[in-house]
């Protein structure tokens, strides 16, 4: 245990005025591994790329974080001669042998992956044995032989791989590979032992690559997480079917943790028996589900899904389509006992009183699909509430997102059921906002979204008019009884709010621990802005939407 | 209320109750070791730290009493599970407590609140040191904290071109 005496942790850095001499290597403070693990582990990839050029012990102790923590962003930029890629393959042949490439991750966009491309081959023939992580995104493939060499032979080390948007041409000159048009199954492909994490954006066109899902779980037998955006629901039902077959024959294999299924269009569909079963039966230790429920699905077949999963359940997010009808007692008496965060999206509940089933829940999301409007609770899930909650103790929930408009009323219940909220985003206006100020004291992160809330609300300070003169009140709660926030961010759909320079001065600028401030105003003078950004314990400001960014963009900072 | 004797590098013995000294992961290890070799269920366990000195374990059980009802961290804790971020956890008293220690001190902590398993305590200690080293240029963290730079040929500039191609992930 390497232990550094008190006379020889002085260092000129805090004390001015210590001595001189070279610290005694073996017994500097900064030269002691344990201690600088534990540093380097919190910093960012800016500074390990400066802390790996103090000395050799500095860059051994600071690389690996930096490569877990940064990649290489390469691209194909049309009409370049010097493209990334191919500034970065004149790199690694400087390089002496292929396992110094120092990078582990890698993203890559709009490369064209073909066979008669010289210098792409020899691009992934180099740099792919070095590849832990790699993302394509909007990359074009022709021939199902080159989709087979990205996934399994040129990349024998992955870890995580993620195809984002790509498109797949038959050949050279063939046609586009559309939905459902699979190549036949390969046997042979190299098996990548390697592989936790799979991720597949089928996009608009919602193809993923044109492999059977035999092949590919075949190929990656030790996958934790598995996420399909975007793909054709037959597609996930074949996927389902091909790992219930290869869980049958070994049950070690293919157990995932982290499923994202069902997810885009299927929303607007139905979850049938027979595909539930399919899951229902995979018996996975699943921590982490994600998935569209479909607008017709029954409350029988959710039921069954749930009660297969919840015990090991820690993060559910689950997406209902519009206009659905809300299901009836969510979530049907089951309880979840490892739970810790839900998003439920649309009409998954008519009230609150699921919270009861959920011991650990700490963060919790009711929201709408993203930038949609109006944000009206779909159905009165406040109210609804009430009978359940009145006797039950209180929850322990520290972050809630409620995307829909409440009253005063509302927000009055939410503070007596869920008193321990540390972090907020919700739709407030100036009453309101001052009975969370009131309330929830302890706030350390408030996202408020629309234009309600004023300066009235921020400072407390309102112009009223008393026969023929105007008397400046003060009311005690504003943003100042918040001391604990360190966020503080206002969104209304890309148009300003009304706060001006007032909230600047009797409200942010008192707020000594706020770190991170993102407003949309236009009312906001360059004054306003000097002001915040002189501001030193400010880390990040920036204006929220963009819609405003002309006008403020050159205050921003973080 | 059971007791327990925490004795420093330099001799100084501390009698704290064992609901305290069990929030220290090491402490509570040798409090049930003690239990399971010892035939008297009442006796008091007496537990030497050979490499903590009086002053600084002092100030760990004075952290640790502050923080006695704080909800304890497993060591591998994933931050997006819970309020595992040391500067969500960090309150008012921690500020105050680590104000007017200087760097040597911060240092005995952390190797301390590292060999006691005590994770709020090394979390908030090692976000100190790094506000004090980033931000700061390559010349800047050696000259403020006495660090040479031992590398060789051109390592430096090995590095410098490795680093060129990092982005955040």
């Amino acid at each position: 245990m390497e232990s550094a005496g008190r006379d020889d942790c002085k260092c000129s850095e805090l004390g001015g005025q210590e001595e001189d001499a070279e610290l005694d290597e073996e017994r500097h403070p900064l030269l002691n591994s344990v201690i600088l693990r534990n540093i380097f582990r919190h910093c960012k990839v800016k500074d390990l790329k400066k802390l790996r050029q103090v000395c050799t012990l500095w860059y051994e102790l600071a690389s690996p974080y930096l490569q877990q923590e940064s990649k290489v962003v390469l691209q194909e930029e049309l009409f370049r001669e010097e493209t990334s890629i191919k500034k970065f393959l004149n790199y690694v042949e400087d390089l002496d042998e292929a396992e110094k490439i120092f990078i582990r991750n890698f993203k890559i966009s709009l490369l064209t992956v073909a066979r008669n491309n010289e210098m792409i081959v020899k691009f992934w023939e180099k740099v792919g044995p070095s590849m832990e992580s790699l993302e394509m995104s909007l990359c074009r493939f022709t021939g199902v032989e080159m989709v087979r060499n990205v996934m399994f032979k040129w990349t024998p080390n992955l870890k995580r791989f993620c195809m984002r948007d790509c498109t797949f041409y038959k050949d050279v000159e063939g046609c586009c590979i559309v939905e459902n048009e699979l190549a036949e199954t390969d046997c042979c492909v190299p098996i990548n032992r390697h592989l936790i994490s799979l991720e597949f954006y089928g996009g608009e066109s919602r193809v993923g690559p044109p492999l059977t899902w035999t092949e590919v779980v075949t190929a990656f037998p030790n996958l934790k997480q598995l996420l399909l955006y975007n793909l054709n629901p037959k597609g996930v039902t074949d996927l389902l079917t091909e790992m219930g077959k290869i869980r049958n024959k070994d049950s070690t294999k293919l157990n995932i943790e982290k499923l994202n299924i069902f997810n885009g269009d299927f929303a607007f569909g139905q979850l049938t028996g027979p595909t539930a079963h399919l899951l229902m039966d995979l018996k996975l230790p699943i921590t982490n589900l994600n998935m569209d429920v479909g607008m017709n699905t029954s409350d029988l077949i959710m039921a069954s899904i749930l009660k297969t999963y919840c015990n090991t359940l820690r993060h559910l997010t689950m997406y209902r389509g519009p206009f659905a009808i809300p299901f009836i007692k969510f979530p049907f008496d089951i309880t979840f006992p490892e739970l810790i965060s839900l998003e439920l999206a649309e009409s998954v509940t008519g009230d609150f009183n699921f919270v009861l089933f959920t011991p650990k829940l700490q963060k919790l999301s009711i929201c709408e699909s993203p930038d949609s409007e109006p944000p009206i609770l779909p159905t009165d899930m406040i109210t609804n509430t009430e009978p359940v909650f009145k006797n039950s103790l209180p929850i322990h929930l520290h972050q809630l997102r409620l995307d829909y408009d409440c009253s005063l009323g509302d927000v009055r219940k939410l503070v007596r059921w869920f008193p321990e909220i540390k972090s907020l985003r919700m739709y407030l206006d100036n009453e309101s906002f001052r009975l969370v100020c009131g309330e929830w004291k302890d706030l350390e992160e408030l996202e408020i979204l629309g234009d309600k809330v004023t300066d009235d609300g921020i400072t407390g300070l309102s112009l009223t008019s008393n026969s023929s003169q105007y008397v400046l009140t003060k009311n005690s709660l504003s943003i100042r009884s918040l001391q604990s926030l360190r966020v503080f961010i206002m969104k209304n759909y890309g148009m300003s709010t009304s706060i001006s320079d007032l909230s600047v001065t009797h409200g942010f600028l008192l707020m000594h621990r706020l770190n991170h401030l993102e407003l949309c105003s236009g009312l906001i003078t360059d004054e306003g802005w000097k002001h915040l950004r002189a501001l030193p314990s400010l880390g990040v400001l920036r204006p929220s939407d963009g819609a405003w960014e002309s006008q403020c963009s050159s205050f921003s900072k973080g | 209320m059971a007791l327990v004797r925490v004795i420093s590098s330099d001799g100084a013995a501390f009698l704290v109750s064992q609901r305290l000294a069990k929030r220290s992961g090491k402490l509570k290890t040798e409090i049930e070791t003690f239990r399971k070799s010892s035939d008297n269920s009442e006796a008091q366990p007496e537990i030497r730290i050979v490499t903590i000195r009086a002053e600084i374990l002092r100030l760990v059980l004075q952290w640790l009493q502050q923080h006695q009802n704080d909800p304890v961290l497993p060591a591998n804790q994933n931050e997006q599970d819970g309020r595992g971020d040391a500067e969500m956890g960090q309150s008012q008293w921690d500020r105050d407590f680590l104000a007017p220690m200087d760097l040597g001190i911060v240092m005995e902590l952390i190797l301390a609140a590292n060999h006691l398993e005590v994770k709020g305590l090394l979390d908030i200690t090692c976000k100190l040191v790094e506000s004090k080293i980033t931000g700061r240029t390559v010349d800047e963290i050696r000259t403020a904290f006495k660090l040479k730079s031992d590398f060789k040929g051109n390592e430096e500039e090995q590095t410098r071109l490795e680093n060129r191609w990092c982005v955040e992930n």
